[in-house]
């Protein structure tokens, strides 16, 4: 399903990086050939003059969730940001380095980024359905993106639908529209819609963030069922979310990646003082 | 300085239960009463003035409905030489039409499109001076727009346009749609250029009120425009659309303010008269041809109020008014009905 991570496919000035030689932030788990979904080398993020993201090199592993942590302003949405290029829409935002999503530069020239875009579905801290109906939210991702057979659109809706497991909510009423679903369900929504495309990589922007503690739980198992068969990235706020969702945890502060590995050892045997300082909720 | 010294303690004690009871003071109560009276005055007011327009306009027609009836809407002929006295506004309403739909179709994707480029394409330096300049359209006169229709557009049309539409289009001769008095076949769309380039025409008109309703559907789309969520922005270029996709995105959820736009646009133009009347030709033809003189309702009662020397002509024109406030009428309750339509759609469905 994943192409394998080649080194003749990229054109940046990097060599390919191997899971070896993918520098301190990596997080492979040595006793594992671990695949790199996204591999991060000397990430640059400038807005104007400000200097959002400081020579991040990271690797996210293919098939597992990935959370990103730290307090706010520390970089991690801006790193997510530039994984489907969304930082490209932001005047004075100036991006250096190289990423690699399954080996492929996705800041090279050549990149369609429409088609990155597919490949990498975006769920946002508030859901933000279209004012459409609810099949025709879901739809939309397959409109856009050329495919026209009506029995094709149906059975793809309903399978994210599924997948995202709110298709028995909402089976009886996929032409009513979108914003008569709870806040909860529009959150679901929005992750069926990005996952229509059948996206490699599935980023998550603090989506639960403006949910109740219930709507939070049920996107929250949503998640791991959807890690069997995608890499998610997730950046969140919550600290606890972080533990119960995630492989692995990288921890942010103002712009540097602090320290990255296994989510249990990141919480209870972080390296660095300043991940236990923030984990143990001394500042953040 | 010893620290903060409270005046009074923490809970101080309750007024006297009495004062809730106590008259509120004189000038108050009056000032109230005052603002409510003059609101509602203001609301009766307005509201009296439309009821007499509309009664002295019957009153006005009273004869002319009387004598002519519904044959004024059948009769395309208007001679008011005393005598002969034909009246009926056929033609009138024929040449408002015709304007007005010509006027939406050029001014509508023209205004939408400088509405898109100013909210989604321009760069913020370019943005505002597009914009008021623009905006600056509307603050000209209705007569500087007809002064220069008919001593520069026309003359323009008459000699550069129109002798290129009509070299094209009078040989394309798709569909049969009639027969003229001559016995020859009447094809679309060769029929829209018959009689060849004349620069005081039905298309003149259209072209005048085109660039009169700009400013305003062209505002008020832009003001809808920005008001397209940032989240639904995100959203769609989250999931790979272009920028056109978004953009479409972003129009269709304006969709019901837009229409709203281009009904305002719509009502400027039926009301519009003197930049019309001085480039549309002034004749009572019924044409399908673009290049046909015309008349529009309002332009047919400036053009003649002076004139109207006996009371069947003037009742006559009072008639004209009255339809053409009723047309101004319907077109609203159309639109409002149109807009909850659009608007319910959008909330509910």
């Amino acid at each position: 399903m994943t192409p394998p991570v080649t080194a003749d496919n990229h054109v940046s000035g990097h060599r390919s990086a191997s899971a070896s030689a993918a520098g301190s932030g990596s997080m492979s788990v040595e006793t594992r050939a671990a695949r790199h979904a996204i591999e991060i080398q000397g990430l640059n993020v400038h807005y104007g003059k400000g200097h959002a993201v400081h020579d991040l090199n990271l690797n996210i592993t293919h098939g597992e969730v990935t959370a990103f942590i730290g307090p706010s302003g520390c970089g991690k949405s801006t790193i997510l940001r530039c994984f489907n290029r969304m930082n490209d829409l932001v005047s004075g935002c100036q991006v250096r380095g190289s990423i690699k999503i399954h080996g492929a530069n996705i800041y090279d020239r050549r990149t369609n980024v429409m088609e990155l875009r597919r490949r990498t579905g975006m769920v946002f801290q508030k859901p933000n359905p279209f004012p459409k109906s609810i099949f025709d939210n879901v739809a939309y991702p397959l409109r856009i993106h050329g495919i026209r057979g009506k029995a094709v659109i149906k059975e793809r809706v309903e399978k994210s639908l599924r997948s995202a497991g709110l298709w028995d909510e909402v089976k009886d009423r996929l032409n009513t529209s979108a914003l008569s679903l709870s806040g909860g369900q529009q959150q679901r929504l929005c992750i069926a819609r990005a996952i229509a495309a059948e996206p490699d990589v599935l980023l998550m922007d603090e989506p639960c963030s403006a949910l109740d503690p219930i709507a939070t739980k049920t996107v929250e198992k949503l998640i791991n069922d959807l890690s069997k068969t995608i890499t998610i990235v997730i950046v969140t706020h919550n600290m606890h979310q972080a533990v119960r969702v995630a492989h692995q945890t990288a921890f942010f502060y103002m712009g540097r990646l602090v320290e990255a590995g296994p989510t249990d050892k990141l919480f209870h045997k972080p390296d660095h003082q300043q991940t236990l300082a923030y984990v143990t909720g001394q500042f953040g | 300085m010893s620290g903060i010294e409270f005046s009074r303690p923490a809970y101080s004690e309750p007024a006297e239960p009495g004062v809730i009871y106590a008259p509120q003071s004189g000038w108050r109560k009056w000032l109230d009463r005052l603002v409510y009276i003059a609101a509602l005055g203001g609301v009766l007011f307005s509201m009296a003035i439309l009821l007499t327009i509309f009664a002295v306009l019957v009153h006005g027609s009273w004869q002319a409905l009387g004598r002519i009836g519904l044959h004024f809407f059948t009769t395309q002929a208007w001679n008011p030489v005393p005598g002969r006295d034909k009246y009926g506004v056929l033609a009138f309403v024929y040449g408002t039409g015709v304007t007005t739909f010509l006027a939406l179709l050029f001014g509508v994707p023209l205004s939408i499109g400088v509405a898109v480029f100013i909210t989604r394409l321009a760069p913020r330096w370019m943005a505002g001076p597009v914009s008021f300049l623009v905006e600056l359209l509307a603050a000209i006169p209705s007569i500087a727009y007809g002064l220069w229709g008919c001593f520069v557009m026309s003359p323009w049309l008459q000699n550069y346009l129109e002798p290129v539409i009509y070299h094209v289009l009078r040989h394309i001769k798709i569909i049969p749609v009639g027969k003229y008095p001559s016995g020859n076949i009447e094809f679309f769309p060769a029929n829209l250029v018959r009689g060849g380039p004349s620069g005081s025409d039905f298309l003149a008109g259209g072209l005048i009120l085109t660039i009169m309703i700009l400013p305003i559907i062209t505002a008020i789309t832009r003001d809808v425009l920005r008001q397209f969520p940032q989240e639904l922005e995100q959203g769609a270029y989250g999931l790979g659309a272009t920028w056109w996709q978004t953009t479409r995105l972003a129009l269709v959820y304006c969709k019901a303010g837009i229409f709203g736009a281009v009904m305002l646009g719509m009502a400027r133009a039926i009301g519009e008269t003197m930049a019309v009347i001085m480039v549309i030709g002034n004749t009572d033809s019924i044409s399908a041809s673009l290049f046909a003189g015309g008349q529009t309702m309002s332009g047919v009662l400036a053009n003649e109020f002076m004139e109207a020397d006996h009371p069947i002509y003037l009742s006559a024109m009072f008639y004209v008014a009255l339809v053409l406030m009723l047309s101004s009428l319907l077109t609203n309750v159309i639109a409002r009905a149109m807009l909850s339509r659009i608007s319910a759609g959008r909330d509910k469905r």
